[in-house]
């Protein structure tokens, strides 16, 4: 499958939830329901998301995309509570929702970041699985 | 024939060699009225900053430069009014000379005392004024076509601004030429008349000998004419600023109104500075968008609609659809290796070479394609000399 194809389907996943898009955190909820529903579907065994397991995810040193990207810190910086700034010296907003309250609210967004910040640093797409444990992460800080 | 050195015992009068022996019966009379005085050292000083900001503080004191650039424009329309009704020195018709007198002044065929100008001065008065009124059109047809601002943007290509430029230079140098004439006539009549010419023009008297002198027409100033003539002219020319100034600029796409306009700020500004679509030419745009998933380093891909929307824009809009500095300059200069780092295009290069290593240790600047970290107008596209504001901690 071509990445955009893919980044399609995983879009069109999370176009096809109900969506409660009215508030943030019902637009959350959304989202991250259907990273379970995708990660049950990958995975019957499937056990339900762990922050820490997102903590790890953007802690590591993985090095596995790109070479200039070898972190999720690389851009966010150490701390999610805090800004980022790329590589180009654009700031990024915290990605913890507790500072950056529109956080994973914009499915689009959401997918499109993942796809290619996954990429370009363990140099695969993210599983659902991962994605879920991340927002976990994010959110619960 | 010499004038023979007078004695005087005029204050302004500083001649070493003078003795009080023989008594003088020369008089001071008026020559310069106030309106001329004020004028002339007006000019100095903005004749003095145009030149300073033009030859030593470009591109950064652009702006001081219009003001002092503009400040000897209103001048000039000043002393063209005071020319023709001011008093008998001012006026142009008294300056006037043929060239025959001129030559024969400059021969030392003509040594006669002018209480106003002579045949020589009223040359280079003619030509100083007529140099200072060239490099006001001049400056601004390059403002209007280069830096795409003034009343002439809407109007003008920026080559067109661009042969101003290089002839505004050149006109520059004619005045500093003009200006050295100007002393050494003074400084040479000083010492030949034994008069202090400079404080002449402060005080407005000069002496008039005896005889030979040669005096004045009987003309008066007028100066109700001369005052409503010169408000109306600059009142004029202020409507003319007002009503062109910040007019929609010629080789302008109207990027502001494409309808994918928020869609490309909001896709490709969120990980780096929003490149204009002027930076690169419309192939080398598509080049980028069908690689965004190797872009810069990183995987940048994007949905295919928004991708399509977004190319389509850029193909639009590419450089070659723009008259704008940045856009000439970076034209053609490419490297074909790498089609699409606008900091491989050798104009660019050219242009940042001192600056990349205190930029790179910057953590305002961070890397060479963060624009806007020093140019506060690379989102329009504009990239003004004067923008140009270089964080401290990536100064040198
Ligand atoms: C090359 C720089 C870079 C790297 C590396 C990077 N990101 Fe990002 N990320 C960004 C930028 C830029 C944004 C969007 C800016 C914004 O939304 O404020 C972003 C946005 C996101 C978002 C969107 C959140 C939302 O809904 O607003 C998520 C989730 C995310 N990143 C996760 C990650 C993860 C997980 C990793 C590591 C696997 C990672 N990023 C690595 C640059 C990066």
């Amino acid at each position: 499958m071509k990445p955009t194809s893919a980044l399609l389907a995983a879009l069109a996943l999370l176009a096809a939830l109900p969506v409660l898009a009215a508030s943030a955190p019902g637009a959350r909820a959304a989202i991250l329901d259907g990273f379970a529903e995708r990660a049950r579907a990958a995975d019957p065994g499937f056990e339900g998301f762990d922050g820490e397991r997102g903590r790890a995810l953007f802690e590591g040193d993985w090095g596995l995309g790109k070479p200039d990207t070898p972190s999720c810190t690389t851009c966010h910086g150490p701390d999610p509570r805090r800004a980022g700034q790329t590589r180009a010296g654009k700031t990024i907003e915290p990605l913890a929702v507790s500072v950056t309250p529109s956080r994973f609210t914009d499915p689009d967004e959401v997918a499109k970041w993942f796809f290619r910040n996954c990429r370009s640093v363990l140099g695969r797409e993210c599983t659902a699985q991962e994605q879920g444990d991340f927002m976990t992460f994010a959110t619960g800080l | 024939m010499f004038v023979a050195p007078r004695r005087s015992q005029a204050r302004q009068v500083r001649t070493p060699s003078d003795q009080p022996s023989a008594p003088s019966s020369d008089t001071e009379v008026p020559v310069w009225d106030l309106p001329t005085r004020l004028f002339h050292w007006a000019l100095v000083l903005a004749v003095s900053v145009t030149l300073g900001t033009g030859l030593f503080g470009m591109p950064q004191r652009l702006n001081l430069h219009l003001l002092a650039g503009g400040s000897v424009a209103v001048l000039l329309v000043f002393r063209l009014i005071w020319g023709l009704v001011g008093p008998a020195a001012s006026r142009f018709s008294t300056a006037l000379a043929s060239p025959r007198r001129v030559l024969d002044r400059l021969r030392r065929a003509d040594t006669a005392t002018y209480l106003g100008h002579n045949p020589l001065a009223g040359a280079v008065l003619f030509g100083l004024l007529g140099l200072l009124g060239l490099l006001v059109v001049t400056g601004l047809v390059s403002l209007g076509g280069e830096e795409q601002r003034g009343p002439l943007a809407a109007s003008l290509s920026w080559t067109t601004g661009r042969r101003a430029h290089g002839l505004h230079e050149l006109l520059a140098w004619g005045v500093i030429g003009a200006v050295v004439l100007h002393l050494g006539g003074m400084l040479i009549e000083s010492l030949h008349l034994r008069e202090n010419l400079p404080a002449a023009m402060v005080t407005g008297l000069r002496r008039r000998p005896d005889a030979g002198a040669v005096e004045l027409p009987a003309l008066r100033p007028r100066r109700t004419l001369g005052a409503v003539a010169f408000v109306a002219l600059v009142l004029l020319g202020g409507a003319w600023l007002a009503s062109t100034w910040g007019t929609a600029p010629s080789g302008w796409s109207s990027l502001d109104e494409h309808p994918d306009q928020a869609l490309f700020e909001a896709e490709c500004g969120s990980c780096h500075t929003l490149y204009h679509p002027s930076l690169l030419a419309a192939d080398e745009w598509t080049l980028v968008m069908q690689t965004l998933d190797e872009h810069f380093g990183e995987d940048a891909s994007l949905m295919p609609e928004p991708a399509e929307r977004i190319t389509a824009l850029l193909i639009e809009h590419g450089n070659g659809t723009w008259d704008t500095e940045a856009a000439n300059e970076l034209r053609g200069q490419q490297d074909p290796a790498e089609p699409m780092a606008v900091t491989s295009n050798r104009w660019w290069a050219e242009h940042h070479r001192d600056l990349e290593e205190a930029a790179l240790a910057s953590p305002d600047v961070r890397s060479p394609g963060n624009c806007e970290a020093c140019h506060l107008d690379a989102v329009q596209g504009r990239f003004g000399g004067h923008r140009i504001d270089v964080p401290r901690s990536a100064q040198p």
